[in-house]
């Protein structure tokens, strides 16, 4: 029963993993908190149903324009409505982000409709049993899915030019501009990147919560997971994630679900009283 | 001389405004051709699948009436639809919009509990109609209004319903609520709870949700392990579909019965497969979309000719009311106003178009539909269980 509840956890907590990366993804570069993280995830969803549904594409085929697309998307609206902003305060950017947000979701209601519509699992809808441990093919998909983007994303911001140049001006703008970083193209590509990311964790989870126009909605509950990892440290979002999702499910175990749904702020102020910075977090002193 | 004759000329033109307007009908709303009809819900947002089927519903039995019987006593019947998102203070703007600028003779068939209960104030303050809103809140038709009615059946006597049927014919013994955290959903929980104690039973694990929650395994396997035998749903499609994948997941198979809010052939759209909503047994208001008698055939083709959205149980709900609409404004005849439309309801024994279940009303109840349709999803269709209605006519305890 426990162990049930541990494995619905960590594909739970998969989830949350496989958003936080988006938020950390972009937070690593310009130190914006995305509050359209979720909803680049529902259009990703959306644009790989229509591909599947209208042009009758096969899912992988599908899932790749549709990344790649939503990057692009991510791309143009950094390009137009965010880099205008570049040197504004932090709180405007957010909000800009928040504008975004309603934008997104107003123009998919306006395409799409507000119904919601099955969306089909990638790998066919099986549950699989390993020693009296149900779980759906579908969380194996995803846990293993969040696995290997943080590993991917892991390797390419320590070992790539750009992946460097990313830390580069999240750490010091103005000393990645004199090392002749362009700050507006990093910029740029953290939100396509991000998008893209955003994107995949929504044709992954869409089969799980159905293709509905607020399903930008669970990335307010990824938060939790990325700011437990760190917020900059991707192997911290799967960690954070997962943390939350096995203790949200085993504390639905025991407690009322009223609790079990404030559980993962819970363990977030438990884990940021004893490390302020996160798990993974890097400690900075300041001197006064 | 000059002020006597500016007097006189505007004293005569207030006069022919008048005359005129008298001659167009006497009643706001209702013209020589035209009889203006308002209504307001969600057509954007989560609850949109609902109010989208409801006005579907609507326009259709209204081009109806408008194209092949000419409207009623020569008048066409235009429909103005407000979208308030499901949203209590843009349903307010909505009906004061619809009261004030466009001057409707009546409301009908709104959406939502917390929607129509801001809005319903206000159409009995200004002696409006609102008729027949899509939802079973208590409130609508209790206290009675006089300008205010109800049909759909109240939650608390679907729930005397399907509590009898799980524990007399069902054999339940232990029985969950599975609910959505809110207001229909306690009432749907208060209300299996008030029942049981009639069989010296209790509830077992209760669990209201939220439409943001995504994992229901631990709630699944809680239930499973207390044992709990059947389980009476209360929650949106979406959410009953994810809750029944779960429990198929864990090899539970509870004997599941649900409210009217999720009987609908959408679940069927959402779950495709089959074996996850086999054996689901539902309350619903109406007969089957498919079923075969002959009010719910000619629903179809009214609905293949006149709208492309295919049929299902918002647009039929929606159309049985129009019809009632219909049928009493033919009732009061050509001198059409909102009191006589009143008087005419509250003189209604029985009424049935055959689409639901026989209404009726007087000056101390406007509660309307007191019984439901016993429905069983088997491969993707609801069949009827029981071929009769369950009534639950016995007097309701409420506070």
């Amino acid at each position: 029963m426990i162990l049930q509840q541990v494995v619905s956890g960590i594909a739970l907590g998969s989830i949350y993993a496989l958003i936080a990366v988006g938020f950390v993804v972009i937070y690593k570069a310009t130190k914006v908190i995305n509050f359209a993280q979720g909803d680049l995830m529902m259009i990703g969803a959306y644009v790989c149903y229509t591909l599947i549904t209208q042009a009758h594409l096969g899912f992988f085929t599908a899932m790749a324009i549709s990344t790649i697309a939503t990057g692009i998307l991510g791309f143009l609206l950094e390009r137009f409505t965010l880099r205008p902003l570049l040197g504004s305060p932090l709180f405007t950017v957010v909000i800009a982000t928040l504008a975004i947000s309603i934008l997104l979701r107003s123009t998919a209601t306006m395409i799409w409709g507000a119904n919601e519509l099955h969306f089909p699992m990638p790998l066919g809808e099986q549950t699989l049993s390993v020693a009296d441990i149900n779980f759906s093919s579908a969380h194996v998909f995803i846990t293993a899915a969040a696995f290997l983007i943080v590993l991917v994303f892991s390797l390419f911001f320590r070992f790539t030019k750009l992946g460097t140049a990313l830390r580069a001006v999240a750490r010091n703008q103005i000393g990645s501009v004199l090392s002749g970083v362009s700050v507006e193209r990093v910029f740029s590509i953290s939100w396509f990147l991000s998008a893209g990311v955003g994107a995949i964790a929504g044709m992954l989870i869409a089969p799980l919560t159905f293709l509905k126009i607020d399903m930008g909605n669970l990335g307010l509950l990824a938060i939790p997971a990325a700011i437990l990892g760190g917020f900059e440290s991707l192997p911290g979002a799967i960690v954070g994630g997962l943390i939350l999702g096995i203790s949200e499910n085993l504390s639905g175990l025991f407690l009322p679900l009223s609790v079990k749904r404030i559980f993962p702020w819970i363990v977030l102020v438990l884990v940021l009283t004893i490390r302020p910075e996160g798990i993974f977090g890097e400690h900075k002193k300041r001197k006064l | 001389m000059k002020v006597l004759m500016k007097t006189t000329a505007s004293f005569a033109l207030i006069l022919i405004l008048v005359l005129s307007s008298l001659a167009a009908g006497a009643e706001v709303g209702v013209s020589k051709d035209k009889i203006l009809v308002g209504t307001h819900m969600a057509l954007t947002g989560p609850a949109a699948f609902a109010g989208k089927g409801l006005l579907e519903g609507m326009k259709v039995y209204f081009q109806f009436v408008n194209e092949e019987q000419g409207g009623i006593h020569g008048r066409k019947i235009e429909l103005i639809a407000e979208d308030d998102g499901y949203k209590p203070t843009r349903a307010v703007a909505a009906v004061k919009k619809l009261m004030d600028r466009d001057e409707i003779f009546a409301i009908i068939e709104a959406l939502g509990g917390p929607t129509t209960k801001v809005a319903m104030p206000i159409a009995q303050k200004r002696k409006i109609p609102y008729l027949w809103p899509s939802t079973a809140t208590l409130a609508i038709v209790h206290p009675v209004r006089r300008y205010i009615f109800g049909y759909y059946t109240q939650f608390d006597r679907i729930c005397v319903g399907l509590t009898d049927l799980a524990v007399k014919k069902l054999n339940a013994k232990k029985i969950a609520v599975f609910y959505a955290d809110q207001e229909a959903g306690h009432n749907v929980r208060d209300a299996v709870i008030e029942r049981l104690k009639k069989y010296n039973m209790e509830t077992l694990g209760n669990v209201g949700v939220k439409m943001t929650d995504v994992d229901y395994s631990g709630v699944v396997a809680k239930l499973k392990t207390s044992g709990v035998d059947t389980i009476i749903i209360a929650t949106h499609i979406p959410t009953t579909v994810a809750f029944l994948k779960e429990c198929r997941r864990q090899n539970y198979n509870p004997t599941c019965l649900q409210d009217p809010q999720s009987t609908d052939p959408m679940m069927f759209k959402l779950a495709k497969d089959p074996a996850v909503t086999n054996g689901l047994i539902g309350a619903t208001y109406m007969l089957p979309v498919d079923s075969d008698a002959e009010p719910v055939k000619k629903w179809r083709e009214h609905m293949a000719k006149y709208s492309k959205m295919p049929p299902g149980n918002y647009s039929l709900m929606a159309y049985c009311v129009t019809e009632m609409f219909c049928d009493a404004l033919k009732q009061v005849g050509k001198d059409l106003t909102r009191e006589a439309l009143i008087d005419k309801l509250e003189t209604w024994k029985n009424y049935d178009n055959g689409l639901s279940g026989p209404v009726s009303y007087g000056p101390e109840d406007h509660e309307g539909s007191e019984g439901f349709f016993v429905v069983k999803a088997k491969d993707n269709k609801w069949e009827l269980m029981f071929d009769k209605r369950v009534n639950v006519t016995e007097k309701m305890d409420r506070k």
